[in-house]
């Protein structure tokens, strides 16, 4: 079931045509993926949390004292733009713990993660091009401002398909509708088979997730039936030189037959223990999270969890919603990192806690929001975690200013983000393309550097 | 060797700031540099094998390379279709493959011009049948609406798109869907069709352009300038992409990196959409169009009456039952509301339950509930009241003095729905203002005007609130907005297109970024399209002598027959249909190509004639067996459906298609019975059917659908809707005609003797004829054209 793509070799190269002609052989996903990573691969698969809305980084992984000494000061030398009117710069309403041997500070409404530091890498200088959510989203997806490019999630089954052929190999978990929504795991002009299979997983009943997962004839009858379609499809596949888009068709109906045993468990958190489902929390997220776990043990490729609808962490008004937001956060995320790292499989598992952007540590001002508690959207500065496949852990890699307005050391750029998450998963994110209309593609389009020096 | 470029002849001719030419230093460039001259390329030298190339590239007098074939004028068209496809083959020592029998070839007709099954035609046996059917077909509707998917693709072709916040729906896209479709059936010449959706408001139908007038608009993705700016991007790019071949829009940041395209000739050509603006086209007589949006508005007032009233009725009792609330309070202790309104007791019982974090000042009164605890907190809520009050006739000042300096635009522009331009989906978010201290602003907050308040006054509890006088001002205001409403018919029919604007030129973004404008450029066409003579657009917008400079450039003729090539042949000639450039595919019989593209323009520019020449050619009708690539066309290629007619056919053989031509698309259910071409395409979400079965994104021009046969198009077949629905239907044909009948419909031709028998003993071993049926459509005849 699983390729090991620690013994790949060297990529062969597949152009377009090769690669489109296997996918309509039948070939699969699977088989594409055939040791066909650029370098060895650190991690294999990937999990990416996003909390949508903009999480603030002062108040949860980059801790600024100067900022609690200068609280109700103006910024020095002037607020950056950002979306709205900005005022003086605002402490933390949180402290921020040591809870790891590392010495990681992280704020206190992550108690949980903050023991877990050893196992994270906190890059503390990510900053992206526009301060407005939409925009954010599209590069942090898709690697350009505008809709029409392929998501990290297509790129990636594009690049290496999936290790289990009985599933779907990048799956989107939300429980409604994330801002931007499809286009955010669209594979734009990539084959349309490499899109996020996204589900609202509002139910945890796997049969009202997955589109025709439910066999429509008892088991005895389907294996009758597909009995006689192999048998018409055989003949009329010799009777022309066994084409191979045919057999690969013929293959494709067997796997879809086993996918209607295989699917429904994976996406089947019910099947998890009671008290398994109370470490992750009773939550849209808790589940999330706990079902990704499931999933990547199955071998699917990506996941990607959005926090919540719409865009909960988008706080102007009232930073104390974060505590409130991070309740939930805390105890999934702990529990998936747990869970992976206690089963062998946080050495090749990519676990991001990211964000489109972070938020001012100026109180906003503008007219627009009603009370001046809160931070605006802040595309200068902010904060990721990531842990697991391949990623050194208990480090923080790059630091803001004084107050967290801007990445000044080690600034790391989204696209230079995405070219790590390629590259640990063993692909080269200048060689990952894919010529469309004579051009060639990539994720990071001409930008991108890998950041080495969080790399096990 | 500074401003040296190399990837123009006279650039290499002239050299750089050094005044030499690039000849005598470019072997010393690459063997290592000199002092004054770099190594190159910087850090990894050049193999030998390739250096000495070079080098006697050089000793031979360094001969530029020819003009790029596809820029060059079309040599006239002689000889015929076979004769330089022959000439092709015999060149690459290829055999034809020999004729496709006449089965194969009805089937192979039927799908590619009209995307049905064939068993719903007549076709004679006597000789010539072929061009006698072939007439038959083209001459069918059907031929439109398949031919009309074609051109979709290219044309991104969305009902909808995603305003920033939400979808924005196109409920009247399907016009341009079927003008598209008519176009096609009558036979409308190829240079009018493109000329029509680029600038048919200049040419007295504008039905065409809602090729640009459906969008895609990004609305308030973005900020404005750059939202605009990546509209004219989509423009440039489906333009010159979908009608040219050619990668324009790869210069907007820089000039081209392959193609003799410049920054400027991209510029030269936005403005020309920078002067072309959105227009809604009412399709029922100006007055009436007229009427209706002043109902409308009419509408809009009255329901801004009625809520400003609320929101000053609700403010004044706020104010009114302010004072007395610990009286509440207490109430909620003793259990007796004697003397209170009992919706505001209610409330206040359950705002009181809730947890004590949500209480910033209550923690006394949570400690010890007494008369005390209450009246102070009263206190406190009257005097935070009252802060409010002046804060906000601060801030509304603050406001008004800030939009009165505020910079108007320079242009109004105004997109589908109204939606204006410059519209800010955030109002004054950039003015600071005042506000209360946050611990006050949660106390006042959770006491008046979130959701569930104890004295907040909503719309539904106020009318009991108010005083006689009030009750029959707001029941006034109610039922004047009520009858406005219900009166209000639904929107007149429009189609959306595009009109002239302001001309003006555009200046060259630095970098790409509207943020950084350097210098302005006047519109014209790209010089290496015109000559190198400039071309200017500028009368009017510039679309009217656009259109006449695409349509009848010779790149336009060779596109375009490259894509007819395409879906007859499943490869195009060229297989990077959408990009004749430099990077793009060479076609695999240059004589071909341009054959087809001289004579598409002799035939002044009938569609139909020429694919009626090409479907009675020789190579066309050859039969599709054999292995191996096919990149010379050979053989023909074996195909397989498109979603749209996998699932035209599927209904048709279950006798549930309903060919009615035209109109309003609707969702595809299992209960939707019309051709797939009428189901609605959505841009902020793909249709999971379609997509399934690779429908291409409605987002950007796309210039060949992919292939992929994968499990989860399987699991579509096993257990769909809509697949059992088509089973169960055809399956109740099966025992009033007659296997041979099904076979008939489904795959053309009568079932053998094994087959027979194997469906026997399906049934018989208890298989139901629904799901014999379902067999068959899964099957890999039903999907494949040979």
């Amino acid at each position: 079931m699983s390729i090991n793509l620690h013994a790949a070799r060297p990529h062969p190269r597949f152009t377009r045509r090769q690669m489109l002609s296997r996918l309509a052989g039948g070939v699969g996903l699977a088989a594409i993926a055939s040791g066909a990573t650029h370098h060895p691969a650190k991690a294999k698969r990937l999990i990416y949390i996003v909390l949508n809305g903009g999480l603030s980084q002062v108040d949860t992984f980059d801790p600024k004292p100067q900022l609690s000494r200068y609280n109700g000061q103006p910024v020095p030398g002037g607020a950056p733009k950002t979306e709205r009117a900005t005022g003086a710069l605002m402490q933390s309403p949180f402290r921020f713990l040591r809870a790891s041997s590392c010495g990681t500070e992280v704020s206190e409404i992550f108690p949980r993660l903050a023991t877990l530091m050893d196992d994270c890498c906190v890059i503390r200088s990510m900053y992206t091009d526009v301060p407005n959510h939409e925009p954010s989203l599209f590069l942090l997806n898709c690697g350009a401002i505008q809709p029409g490019r392929p998501s990290l999630g297509s790129w990636l089954m594009y690049g290496l398909g999936t290790e289990n052929q009985n599933l779907p190999g990048f799956v989107v978990l939300c429980p409604g509708i994330p801002v931007v929504g499809p286009p955010l795991w669209s594979s734009a002009f990539l084959p349309a088979v490499f899109q996020g299979t996204f589900l609202k997983n509002e139910s945890a009943d796997p049969y009202a997730l997955i589109r025709h997962i439910q066999p429509q004839a008892d088991s005895g009858l389907q294996r009758r039936q597909l009995d006689l379609l192999a048998r018409l499809n055989r003949q009329h596949a010799a009777a022309r030189d066994n084409d191979s888009q045919l057999e690969g068709s013929i293959a494709a109906m067997e796997t879809a037959f086993r996918m209607q045993t295989e699917a429904p468990e994976a996406f089947d958190v019910r099947l998890e223990s009671e008290s398994t489902r109370a470490r992750y929390g009773d939550s849209d997220f808790g589940r999330s999270c706990l079902m990704a776990r499931r999933l990547v043990e199955r071998g699917v490729r990506m996941v990607q969890i959005y926090y919540g609808n719409s865009q909960p962490w988008d706080n102007h008004a009232d930073i104390l919603v974060h505590q409130r937001l991070a309740a939930k956060t805390d105890p999934a995320v702990a529990s998936l990192l747990e869970d992976l790292k206690s089963r062998g499989l946080l050495d090749d598992t990519l676990v991001v806690l990211g964000t489109e952007f972070g938020r001012t540590p100026a109180v906003e001002t503008g007219a627009s929001t009603p009370v001046q508690y809160g931070r605006d959207h802040n595309s200068y500065g902010y904060s990721v975690v990531l842990a697991g496949g391949g990623v050194k852990g208990g480090i923080t890699y790059g630091a803001t200013d004084d107050f967290g307005f801007r990445a000044v050391e080690n600034r790391t750029h989204n696209h230079d983000l995405n070219a790590t998450l390629l590259h640990l998963l063993g692909l080269d994110h200048t060689r990952l393309t894919y010529n469309y209309s004579g051009r060639d593609f990539r994720l990071t389009d001409v930008h991108g550097e890998v950041v080495h020096s969080i790399l096990r | 060797m500074g401003g040296l470029r190399l990837d123009t002849e006279s650039g290499f001719r002239t050299g750089g700031k050094s005044g030499q030419p690039a000849a005598a230093l470019l072997l010393t460039a690459l063997r290592g540099g000199a002092p004054g001259i770099k190594a190159m390329p910087p850090g990894k030298p050049l193999p030998a094998s390739e250096i000495d190339t070079l080098s006697r590239w050089l000793d031979s007098g360094a001969p530029w390379p020819q003009a790029h074939w596809a820029f060059q004028p079309l040599p006239p068209a002689t000889h015929s279709l076979d004769h330089w496809l022959d000439a092709g083959l015999a060149r690459h020592s290829l055999p034809p493959a020999p004729p496709a029998d006449r089965r194969t070839l009805i089937r192979r007709l039927s799908f590619d011009l009209t995307g049905l099954p064939p068993f719903y035609w007549q076709v004679d046996d006597q000789p010539g049948w072929e061009s006698r059917f072939v007439d038959q077909l083209l001459a069918s509707p059907h031929f439109g609406e398949h031919w009309g998917r074609h051109w979709l693709d290219v044309a991104r072709y969305g009902e909808d798109d995603f305003s920033g916040t939400a979808v924005q729906p196109y409920p009247n896209a399907w016009r341009y869907r079927d003008w598209v479709v008519n176009a096609l059936n009558r036979n409308l010449p190829y240079n009018k069709f493109l000329m029509h959706q680029i600038a048919g408001d200049l040419m007295g139908d504008p039905a065409g352009t809602g090729f640009m007038g459906l969008g895609p608009w990004y609305y308030g993705i973005s900020q404005p300038p750059q939202a605009r700016a990546d509209e004219r991007h989509d423009r440039i790019d489906v333009v010159s992409r979908g009608m040219l071949g050619v990668t324009l829009a790869c210069a907007r940041c820089h000039n081209h990196k392959y193609d003799p395209f410049t920054q400027k000739d991209y510029f030269a050509l936005a403005g020309v959409f920078s002067s072309t603006a959105y227009k809604e086209y009412p399709l029922v007589p100006a007055a009436e169009a007229q009427a209706w949006q002043a109902r409308k508005q009419a509408l809009a007032a009255a329901e801004k009456a009625l809520k400003t009233f609320l929101d000053e009725q609700a403010a004044l009792l706020r104010e009114q039952h302010a004072p007395g609330l610990s009286r509440y309070m207490l109430a909620t202790l003793t259990g007796d509301p004697t003397g209170l309104h009992p919706v505001l007791y209610e409330r206040w019982c359950n705002y009181l339950q809730k947890p004590e974090e949500f209480h910033p000042f209550l923690k006394s009164w949570f400690a010890s509930p007494s008369p005390q605890a209450a009246q102070a907190f009263e206190t406190l809520l009257l005097d935070i009241a009252r802060e409010k009050k002046i804060i906000d006739a601060e801030n509304k000042a603050i406001i008004a003095a800030a939009e009165k300096v505020a910079a108007k635009p320079l242009r109004t522009i105004i997109l589908p729905g109204g939606y204006r331009s410059e519209e800010d989906f955030n109002p004054n978010a950039d003015v600071p203002i005042k506000s209360l201290e946050r611990d006050r602003f949660v106390a006042y907050n959770r006491t008046f005007l979130e959701g569930a308040a104890p004295l907040r006054f909503p719309p539904d509890i106020l009318p009991q609130f108010l005083a006689p006088a009030a009750k029959a001002r707001y029941d006034e205001l109610l039922a004047t907005r009520d009858r406005l409403k219900q009166e209000l018919p639904p929107k007149f029919p429009y189609f959306d297109g595009l009109a002239e604007f302001d001309p003006h030129d555009l200046p060259v973004d630095l970098r790409g970024n509207p943020e950084t404008p350097g210098e302005i450029v006047p519109r014209r066409f790209p010089l290496v399209l015109s000559n190198n003579t400039p071309l200017p657009l500028t009368d009017g917008s510039g679309r009217r002598q656009l259109a006449q400079a695409v349509a009848h450039h010779p790149l336009a003729a060779r596109v375009a027959v490259n894509r007819v090539w395409l879906h007859l042949f499943g490869e195009g000639l060229v297989r990077t249909p959408s990009n004749f450039g430099l990077a793009g595919d060479r076609p695999a019989h240059p004589e071909l190509l341009d054959y087809l593209a001289a004579r598409f323009i002799a035939l002044n520019y009938d569609l139909k004639a020429l694919i009626r020449e090409i479907v009675l050619s020789r190579a066309y009708q050859r039969s599709s067996e054999g292995s191996g690539d096919n990149r010379y066309f050979a053989r023909q290629n074996r195909k397989r459906l498109p979603a749209e007619p996998l699932r035209d056919a599927m209904l048709a053989v279950s006798g549930t298609l309903d060919l009615t031509i035209g109109g309003p698309s609707a969702e595809l259910t299992p209960q939707f019975r019309r051709r797939t071409l009428y189901a609605k395409v959505g841009r902020f979400q793909a249709e999971d059917t379609l997509s399934l079965f690779d429908h291409p994104s409605a987002a950007v021009t796309c210039e060949q659908r992919v292939v992929t046969n994968v499990p989860l198009q399987k699991l579509f077949f096993l257990n769909s809707d809509l697949v059992l629905t088509q089973a169960a239907a055809l399956g109740r044909l099966i025992p009033q005609q007659d296997l041979a009948s099904i076979y008939h419909r489904a795959f053309f031709r009568p079932p053998t003797a094994e087959e027979s028998q194997a469906a026997l003993q399906f049934l018989t071993e208890g298989g139901s004829y629904a799901q014999l049926a379902q067999v068959l459509l899964a099957t890999n005849e039903f999907a494949y054209v040979d």
